[in-house]
């Protein structure tokens, strides 16, 4: 079903929009929330919090990009599951990937005076401004939080080369928030 | 960990961009030329078998089998523990490797991952550093990171990658080392393709380039360079193609008992990778 017409049944507070959100989106969300908690249960639970999350959301707002929305309330949910979770029980994929960025990216003791709405810009600028596969690859491992050998496999790369490119990518992003006054 | 501000930065990205992303498509592989490709590869063992020049083509390795199930086609297998480790200074890494208890932690990265740890705990002078002009090249420490550890990287060996900084150019230089490599016999006069070709048969060379090749070099030529130390090797020099991630050049070479590779970081210092820098590398 299209997104508008799912959109609309929300608006129409119909059950059905669950279902049919379920059906298009259900298998997306649950791989955004098992790459990040590593359990099926507890990836199952924060599909159907997401559920709920757009439910409630749903009206007022009313999302453009309806697939990005809900990949985003998944995120959040299973980001927020996760650090409630035992450390040992985290997935050691994404702890590596929250890591590896965090260290490019200001955190409040080294960069207090950037809004974070600042940083989100900057983001988004040096995205925009890479090309399409490496964007991609970029947004499959910190955004989705796909492993090396998934993107690999998706992009038709090797591993070493999906290495390279988040290697890469990282350096270059931090540089960019260097040249952009932000100082890490 | 520090997760809020990270997430937050990252989980804000503009819809577009999410959607593009989960909407990329999978990139098929053309089995029809990796099977194509093993099965000239047999047939033409086969044949250099039966007629027996398999002795003088190859004499300077053991004969090897190529495991067929393995798409990257090493002769190493995969371990199914990797890790990758970060430094950021010499001083850091060094001290991590001479803690005795420290290879133990990784049991399960692979015997030569275990064999590289081991050999540089026991001995302080194991390790080269890359240097130039005889002095030890300057780390450049982006984000805490300098020295890279590969428990598997290319050929599913570890591998050290130094990032550093010189004359204002971001380099990589990578090093893997080929001491407990007995799946191959390596002898003192083969070079990084011949090594290279042993070990995976998927590897480039500047005699096997063809049009798959095309698609991610311009070129690779195979030349002879000095070192600072006077030391002759035989370089591949890959330049890669514009499209291809960013301008990258890559000069790939033995040195003893080491595989190297050297390549720019950033596109500005594409022009910087050339003879006249490696004539200023050398390795102590």
């Amino acid at each position: 079903m299209d997104d508008l017409k799912i959109i609309e049944l929300y608006f129409d507070r119909s059950e059905q929009a669950i279902k049919e959100t379920d059906a298009k989106y259900g298998k997306l969300c649950h791989s955004i929330a098992y790459n990040i908690l590593n359990n099926h249960e507890d990836s199952e639970e924060c599909v159907n919090d997401t559920y709920i999350g757009v439910w409630n959301a749903i009206p007022p707002t009313r999302p453009s990009n309806f697939m990005a929305f809900v990949c985003r309330i998944t995120r959040n949910l299973s980001l927020k599951r996760l650090e409630f979770m035992k450390r040992e029980k985290r997935s050691a994929d994404v702890i590596l990937s929250l890591d590896e960025l965090a260290s490019v990216m200001p955190d409040d003791r080294y960069a207090p005076d950037v809004s974070d709405e600042n940083v989100d810009k900057l983001l988004n600028k040096f995205l925009r401004a890479q090309k399409d596969d490496v964007r991609n690859v970029f947004i499959r491992k910190y955004y989705f939080f796909d492993s090396i050998g998934e993107i690999a496999e998706r992009f038709g790369f090797t591993e070493s080369k999906v290495k390279n490119i988040l290697f890469y990518t990282r350096n270059k992003l931090r540089d960019y928030l260097i040249k952009e006054g932000v100082e890490i | 960990m520090t997760i809020p501000r990270f997430s937050n930065a990252i989980g804000n990205i503009d819809d577009d961009l999410i959607k593009a992303a989960a909407e990329c498509k999978r990139k098929k592989r053309n089995t029809w030329i990796k099977w194509g490709a093993m099965a000239a590869c047999l047939s033409l063992c086969a044949v250099l078998s039966i007629i027996g020049l398999h002795k003088s083509s190859v004499s300077s390795y053991k004969t090897y089998v190529i495991d067929t199930g393995n798409t990257e086609t090493n002769i190493i297998p995969a371990e199914p523990n990797k890790t990758t480790l970060y430094y950021s200074s010499f001083d850091d890494f060094y001290k991590e490797l001479s803690n005795d208890n420290y290879s133990n932690n990784f049991n399960e990265c692979g015997k030569h991952f275990n064999s590289l740890l081991r050999m540089s705990c026991k001995n302080n002078d194991y390790l080269y550093e890359p240097a130039y002009n005889g002095e030890r090249v300057e780390l450049k420490s982006l984000n805490g990171n300098s020295i890279v550890l590969f428990s598997q990287e290319k050929f599913n060996l570890p591998w050290i990658w130094y990032c550093c900084e010189i004359d204002g150019k971001k380099l990589v230089i990578e090093i893997c080392y080929l001491d407990d490599v007995d799946e191959i016999e390596i002898s003192d006069d083969a070079s990084y393709s011949d090594i290279s070709q042993c070990l995976s048969s998927s590897y480039a060379t500047a005699k096997t380039f063809n049009e798959k090749d095309r698609k991610v070099y311009k070129s690779i030529i195979e030349k002879n360079i000095i070192l600072f130390d006077n030391t002759e090797v035989s370089a591949s020099v890959f330049d890669y193609n514009e499209d291809n991630y960013w301008h990258r050049k890559n000069y790939r070479f033995r040195y003893k008992n080491i595989l190297v590779s050297a390549w720019n970081w950033d596109e500005e210092s594409y022009d910087y990778i050339n003879d006249d820098f490696m004539s200023a590398l050398s390795f102590i």
